[in-house]
């Protein structure tokens, strides 16, 4: 019985849970057009994992470290769905900088209606 | 080995892993209700399940924990699916008519209660925005209801005040 897989893939569906958290939270604190910071900082945990001690703290930083930078691509769609309310906006929020700018690449799917490019999430 | 450190390389390979699973889990969410709707789901939950179930007999730890990632990330795709679903409805996602027949008969039965006279102008007939309700629209800057330009670069958002 090898308990690795369970582990880490309940570990990981942890990390991408408060995944959905942060996310929203830092779009509402800080702004999405701070996502290459925290792309590098998902980077930054991933280098880290290379001189963790023992595989299972190498493990437990690459999977949080992939599901920071997946939180940080996640961004610029987030700041998508507070501009059509789905999400609260912060007070201050129309004075920031934003990531989404024109109508060209509004929407993450392309602008034609139907599914879009298969690789667009 | 390096400047005498052992290098792990399990956490850059997970890291690579979860990063590709979750994306290519959106992606998976997407294309199978959009063809499929919600009826793979448990299909979907089951292959996860075998997939974690799986991991507990291997002997290799680092194929292990692929295995548990996949497994679990698939099962939450089978919950996904249902929320994609609730996604459609609310005409956030793209409407396949064909598969998803109780959307298309909601999203018919609204506009036909809407009695808009001029829908070119106050209704977006994709996502069923109006001047009071704003939705996600799959038809971009075709849709006359959102006023695309508020987002073009020289103008400040409304986002906040609106």
């Amino acid at each position: 019985m090898n308990w690795t897989g369970l582990v880490l893939g309940l570990f990981s569906m942890l990390a991408i849970g408060l995944g959905f958290v942060w996310v929203i939270r830092f779009e509402y604190l800080v702004g999405a057009y701070r996502w290459k910071w925290v792309l590098a900082a998902g980077a930054l945990v991933c280098a880290l994992s290379l001189f963790a001690p023992n595989f299972l703290i190498s493990t437990l930083l690459g999977i949080t470290g992939g599901s920071i930078m997946w939180g940080a691509v996640e961004l610029p769609h987030q700041e998508e769905r507070v501009d059509h309310g789905l999400f609260r906006a912060h007070p201050a929020r129309a004075g920031r900088r934003r990531v989404n700018h024109g109508t060209e690449n509004a929407h993450s799917h392309g602008s034609k209606p139907g599914l879009g490019k298969w690789w667009s999430f | 080995m390096l400047f005498g450190l052992q290098i792990q390389v399990a956490g850059l390979l997970l890291a690579g892993v979860t990063f590709l699973t979750v994306w290519w889990g959106h992606v998976l969410v997407r294309i199978v209700h959009y063809y499929m709707g919600t009826r793979p789901a448990p299909a979907l939950f089951l292959a996860g399940l075998l997939s974690l179930l799986a991991t507990t007999q291997t002997a290799n730890d680092l194929l292990a924990a692929i295995g548990g990632i996949v497994g679990l990330t698939l099962m939450w795709d089978a919950f996904e699916l249902h929320r994609q679903e609730k996604r459609v409805r609310q005409g956030h996602a793209p409407l396949n008519p064909r598969v998803h027949h109780q959307a298309a008969g909601i999203a018919a039965a609204t506009l036909a209660q809407s009695d808009d006279s001029d829908d070119g102008e106050n209704l977006c007939l994709s996502c069923g925005s109006d001047a009071g309700n704003r939705f996600l629209c799959r038809r971009g800057p075709y849709c006359k209801v959102k006023q695309w330009e508020h987002y073009s670069a020289g103008s400040p958002v409304d986002a906040g005040s609106a």
